[in-house]
């Protein structure tokens, strides 16, 4: 083989080769754990089919989703209405979270951002509040979708408002990140104020859309949802190869030909879609878009050709468990997914972090 | 080839300001030689990271940085980055990459026409971590790497795409002894080969040791420009660094002996 950049032959000696062929196995090392983790999601996805309140077994669903004729009309209705656009929305909104916070922590060089923590569920919260309780929200929108579309709009709203701090010249990414925690104080006070002054009934309704819940699930909402995420995931990973080098720093970066302020504000535009669309349809489900990409970088690490399918899928089966949990925990109850996200990706996540660290 | 299409790199009238404050004023040297290993050295705050980072584009800077008859300074991220390779004088920590995979990535961060495919740029890697003498580190997580480690990592990424232009910031300041070597052989070979190699180095000795020009920065100005004979004296250590040192010559490598400040 030629060097095709200086024209002179490469020379990979055998010790080279065996490099080589070690760096090939470990490649496919991590395709498996990619792979293994899609299966993982599925298989959340469909145990997720199979658990609910109503006792359906496994062959009734699967005669119900088959539409074999053999299902009673009940069980289809149960699986077509309830369970399948729930089991639906679970999984976008985990790919969706789990993909925003990865970019997230890459282009802002944090572990700790997502878009819990910057604030950008808060100002969907705080949107939902204004639809909630005054009734605000934008003329010509019907009432079914007043509360999805102020939190879109918020959420939306306040990843501008960071993007518009990325501008402005000489502002570091820890401003950034700053400013991103001051937007999550600013808008939950805000929402408090709404709530001080909010009627028991319109406490009660936001209160539970905050907990973010599964329960309003239907297939409108599957669609919208699946829509933005099938639109928005191939620019994420068209972008891979540039937000890996960005992990190398912003200046090795710039330096091998990447745009970071374009790549900044092309990630941040995702982020603010993916969110946005998430949390208008289930409230604010905290853990995913923080704990997502912290097991898929623990499992295989930063390149984010492997990195960011991964926090997708991490993010996919976390909110399956989640939410097959919020089923199964109280019999008969749906707990909130919101709660229960964190209660369930805690241990995982303790589990990972606190590991004794070892070599690839 | 005609001369202002010169293969050396010609700086007139460079200009950096952060905010108010002017960093570097109005810098024009004698050309810059492909070929020759050039040595950028000052006391701190001299101005010498912010004329690398100004060439390699990363600072806005008024003036000029011609090659082949080109500004860099006004070239488009894509052509400038199959030219040019800065190597930053810090290294990220907490990256969650192996050696092998930052140095792939490096090299594939932008698709560039005529780029083949992965076993292409597998090789490619691997052959610049060969060359550097750190194919045992090569699928060590970065996390795991000592700072001497990580810097040879830093320049394997700055070597990998084969730029024409190297700008170092202090490539060898956590290296020992062995591996300065290394180093400073492989940019040798480099300048060799006919590429424009500056350096920034803080170690005068190493400078007059290795490079074959050295330009002596002074608050953000040239003091001068010339071989380390001309550049490594004693009267050049007092008026710049505000140090008495002699300068002795060693098996004809000249050395700095402090002996303290003035």
């Amino acid at each position: 083989m030629t060097d095709n950049l200086t024209g002179r032959p490469l020379n990979v000696s055998p010790h080279g080769a065996s490099v080589a062929a070690r760096y090939d196995a470990f490649v496919r090392k991590r395709i498996a754990i990619c792979v293994a983790l899609f299966v993982i999601a599925v298989a959340g996805f469909l145990l997720d089919l199979v658990i609910g309140p109503s006792d359906l077994g496994v062959h009734q669903v699967w005669a119900a989703l088959t539409d074999s004729g053999q299902a009673s009309q009940a069980a289809t209705s149960i699986v077509w209405q309830v369970r399948l656009p729930q089991a639906c929305l679970a999984a976008l909104v985990g790919v969706a979270l789990s993909l925003a916070g990865a970019e997230m922590q890459t282009i802002l060089n944090n572990p700790l951002a997502s878009p819990f923590t910057l604030g950008v569920s808060s100002a969907a919260a705080f949107g939902a509040a204004l639809a909630i309780i005054i009734g605000a929200g934008l003329p010509g929108i019907s009432q079914v979708w007043i509360v999805p579309a102020n939190a879109f709009i918020f959420a939306t709203i306040s990843v501008m408002l960071l993007q518009a701090i990325a501008r402005v010249r000489g502002s570091g990414i820890d401003t950034l990140v700053l400013c991103g925690i001051a937007l999550f104080f600013t808008f939950n006070a805000l929402t408090a104020l709404l709530q001080f002054v909010a009627s028991q009934q319109a406490l009660q309704q936001l209160v539970f859309w905050i907990m973010g819940s599964l329960a309003r699930a239907d297939w409108q909402k599957v669609t919208v949802l699946a829509l933005v995420v099938a639109v928005v995931t191939p620019f994420s990973f068209a972008a891979s190869r540039q937000l890996t080098a960005l992990r190398l720093g912003e200046d090795r970066a710039r330096s091998a030909g990447v745009n970071v302020t374009r790549l900044r504000f092309m990630s941040l535009l995702r982020v603010s879609l993916l969110t946005a669309a998430a949390m208008a349809f289930v409230g604010t489900i905290g853990f995913v878009g923080l704990a997502g990409p912290h097991i898929a970088r623990l499992l295989l690490g930063e390149d984010h050709r492997f990195f960011l399918p991964a926090s997708a899928m991490t993010g996919a089966a976390i909110m399956a468990l989640a939410s097959i949990a919020s089923k199964a925990i109280l019999p008969g109850v749906l707990i909130p997914i919101g709660i229960v996200t964190a209660l369930i990706g805690l241990p995982v996540f303790f589990s990972l972090i606190l590991r004794p660290r070892r070599l690839a | 080839m005609m001369a202002h299409e010169s293969a050396d790199l010609q700086l007139e009238h460079l200009s950096v300001s952060y905010g108010s404050k002017r960093i570097i004023r109005d810098l024009t040297l004698s050309p810059i030689k492909a070929g020759q290993v050039t040595a950028l050295v000052g006391p701190n705050g001299a101005g010498k990271t912010t004329l690398l980072r100004a060439i390699a584009g990363l600072l806005r800077a008024s003036g000029s940085a011609l090659v082949h008859g080109k500004n860099l300074l006004t070239m488009g991220y894509g052509e400038r980055s199959a030219l040019v390779s800065y190597m930053p004088q810090s290294v990220p920590e907490r990256v969650s990459l192996t050696v092998l995979e930052s140095v792939i990535a490096t090299l594939r961060a932008t698709r560039r026409p005529g780029m083949m495919g992965n076993a292409y740029d597998r090789d490619r890697a691997i052959s610049v971590l060969e060359q550097l003498d750190i194919t045992d580190i090569a699928l060590d997580p970065l996390d795991y790497l000592s700072g001497g480690q990580r810097q040879l990592c830093s320049l394997a990424q700055s070597l990998v795409s084969d730029p024409s232009i190297l700008l170092l910031d202090e490539p060898t300041s956590a290296l020992d002894l062995r591996h300065q070597v290394t180093v400073m052989s492989v940019v040798r070979e480099l300048a060799a080969a006919g590429k424009i190699v500056v350096c920034v180095l803080h170690d005068l000795s190493q400078a007059a040791r290795w490079a074959d020009s050295i330009v002596v920065l002074n608050h953000g100005a040239l003091y001068l420009h010339g071989t380390p004979d001309e550049a490594v004296t004693p009267q050049m250590l007092s008026e710049v660094y505000a140090v008495e040192a002699r300068v002795e010559s060693i098996h004809g490598h000249l050395h700095v002996a402090v002996q303290g400040a003035i």
